[in-house]
């Protein structure tokens, strides 16, 4: 009897341990959240907690400072996703579906990208895009991420629908469908939610590409996302206490809409593909 | 012409935008940058002057880059020790979990804090570590610690372990979820012959569970040695590598040599180094620990 009474209270001290990493994992997030909506006097007397009424003025102020980049971001975003998760689930067909010579080696071509650290590549990279006309341009951008994608995409992709059953693909066959129709008009079905998956992680990965725009965009008007906050924190900032918080936190926030919206979409889809990818070496 | 070469020929035609794309995005940057780094560029003409080792040997006197090592060393194992154990002690707790809902909770709770942006994250620990204002040196005001109170972020003598403690407790985001699903791939007549034998709690966490998530731990490893070499994200938001050069790594310096002083060639012999010991450090970690 006290040994199950013992093990009951193990649970909920162990519950309770859990909801306490938790709560500080998410305690920045609520900082940001009571904070954003705080004009300047409330935030002097109340930082850490929520107060009312609520203020949107540093709202409507943040968001006229950072509207060009976030729509920037959406672009790149979108061109990117789209383009990424296209050429990904094409090469991994061909791939899982396909007979052809060489696809062994061609398969080790793609795969051994994930292994080659990206640090040497950087500065040529940089050169590259300037001898191509592309220096401050989204463009480049928008390249690097669409022909990066494939390196995991085709990986994940060829996994998944290597494990599809042959008869699906000979129903189609049987019905006269070409390549290109076999693959848009089976694997792609097949396939949505890990394509979902791979849409995830690249939106994420633009919303906190940093090190390359940094490096590529030099006008404002060019700005991304992750650019427009950093210089956003130092130009309202560097004077100690004086810095506008509540201002700097509603650009945080208006910021974060976009992956919160995804988050709350497609947090099924994340969640799944990476338990299932198997993520080990 | 046989039909597996009819296939084929359709097959390259189908590969050939991914791997146009592919050899001038991924593979024409590195191996340019393998000959870059034996030459030097010259701003006035826009020429390549070949040097030799000049830029290898250079390195061997640059102060900045030498006293960046200890750094860069200190936040590579530091955040890869956090970076393997934080999340798996959370894994664990959550797979001794009894109640399946919950379990499913707080598995998307954890996900929750990566609904903001990355930089985001950084600066709001920059605000948790404001000297005048800060979370931190409020709350040590409140306990009466003032003369603890300092510039997190710009103290020589904190820097550091603050860019490290950054994140605390690490229990969000993908880590504990990759975790898991090793751990939930255990067969669940192992963990019940464990308890038979009365297995229980730590024992069958170091017994049963680390053991058959060794690929996990790996995995890991790997990706906490390749990013520790090559991480300046922090450098590039929060410190400048500063106060002075306290919280500089070698990728900062290399992003700084090649971007503000337009060393181009220098900088890339830099970048070389860093790879090569990115490459050595995973083949190190691939073969000396095992896992099926």
């Amino acid at each position: 009897m006290s040994l199950v009474k013992n093990k009951h209270r193990g649970q909920i001290a162990l519950n309770a341990v859990i909801m306490l990493l938790i709560a500080l994992s998410i305690y920045p997030i609520t900082i940001l959240l009571f904070g954003f909506t705080k004009d300047t006097l409330t935030w002097d007397y109340n930082k850490w907690l929520p107060s009312f009424p609520l203020w949107f003025t540093n709202v409507a102020f943040a968001w006229k400072q950072i509207a060009h980049a976030f729509w920037n971001t959406i672009f790149v975003a979108s061109v990117t996703t789209v383009g990424g998760v296209f050429l990904s689930s094409l090469g991994g067909f061909v791939f899982a579906r396909m007979k052809f010579y060489g696809k062994e080696i061609l398969f080790y071509f793609v795969i051994a990208l994930m292994m080659v650290p990206g640090i040497l590549g950087l500065i040529p990279w940089y050169l590259m895009l300037k001898e191509l006309g592309l220096v401050d341009s989204l463009w480049a951008l928008i390249l690097t991420g669409i022909f990066g994608a494939p390196i995991f995409g085709i990986f994940l992709l060829r996994s998944f629908l290597a494990s599809i059953p042959e008869e699906l693909f000979e129903a189609g066959r049987i019905d006269g469908c070409g390549t290109f129709r076999l693959y848009y008009r089976i694997a792609v079905p097949v396939s949505l939610a890990i394509l979902s998956t791979l849409a995830v992680m690249q939106v994420v990965n633009v919303w906190n590409d940093l090190i390359g725009p940094s490096i590529i965009l030099t006008s404002k008007e060019n700005y991304i996302i992750t650019l427009a906050l950093r210089n956003l924190s130092v130009t309202l900032g560097g004077q100690g206490a004086l810095i506008n918080y509540p201002a700097l936190f509603s650009a945080y926030v208006i910021s974060s809409v976009p992956l919160i919206l995804l988050f709350f979409f497609a947090s099924k889809y994340y969640v799944e593909g990476l338990t299932s990818s198997g993520m080990k070496l | 012409m046989s039909r597996k070469w009819r296939e084929s020929i359709q097959a390259y035609l189908l590969l050939s935008p991914i791997f146009a794309g592919l050899i001038v995005f991924s593979y024409y940057p590195p191996l340019r940058g393998l000959v870059t780094a034996f030459f030097e560029w010259n701003a006035a003409g826009d020429t390549w002057t070949y040097v030799g080792v000049d830029n290898f040997t250079k390195m061997a006197q640059d102060q900045v880059l030498i006293d960046s090592i200890p750094n860069m060393l200190i936040l590579l194992f530091g955040g890869m020790i956090i970076g393997v154990t934080a999340p798996l002690i959370v894994a664990e707790l959550i797979f001794f979990v009894k109640n399946e809902r919950l379990k499913y909770y707080y598995r998307v709770m954890m996900l929750l804090p990566l609904v903001i942006p990355g930089v985001v994250g950084m600066l709001v620990w920059n605000f948790i570590y404001d000297p005048n204002i800060g979370l931190i040196n409020s709350l040590l005001h409140a306990v009466g610690l003032d003369e603890w109170r300092r510039g997190w972020l710009s103290d020589s003598r904190t820097v550091i372990g603050s860019l490290l403690f950054m994140g605390f407790p690490w229990a969000a985001g993908i880590g504990p979820l990759i975790y898991l699903s090793g751990l939930m791939s255990i067969p669940t007549e192992v963990l019940d012959s464990a308890r038979m034998d009365g297995a229980n709690g730590l024992k069958r966490v170091f017994k049963i569970d680390l053991p058959l998530i060794v690929g996990q731990i790996k995995f890991f490893i790997v990706m906490g040695m390749i990013g520790g070499l090559q991480q300046f994200g922090q450098q590039l938001v929060l410190t400048n590598g500063g106060p002075g050069y306290s919280s500089m790594v070698p990728g900062y310096h290399m992003y700084l040599q090649a971007f503000t002083f337009n060393n181009f060639g220098y900088a890339s012999a830099i970048g070389l180094v860093l790879f090569v010991a990115a490459f050595v450090l995973t083949l190190i970690s691939m073969k000396f620990i095992k896992s099926n």
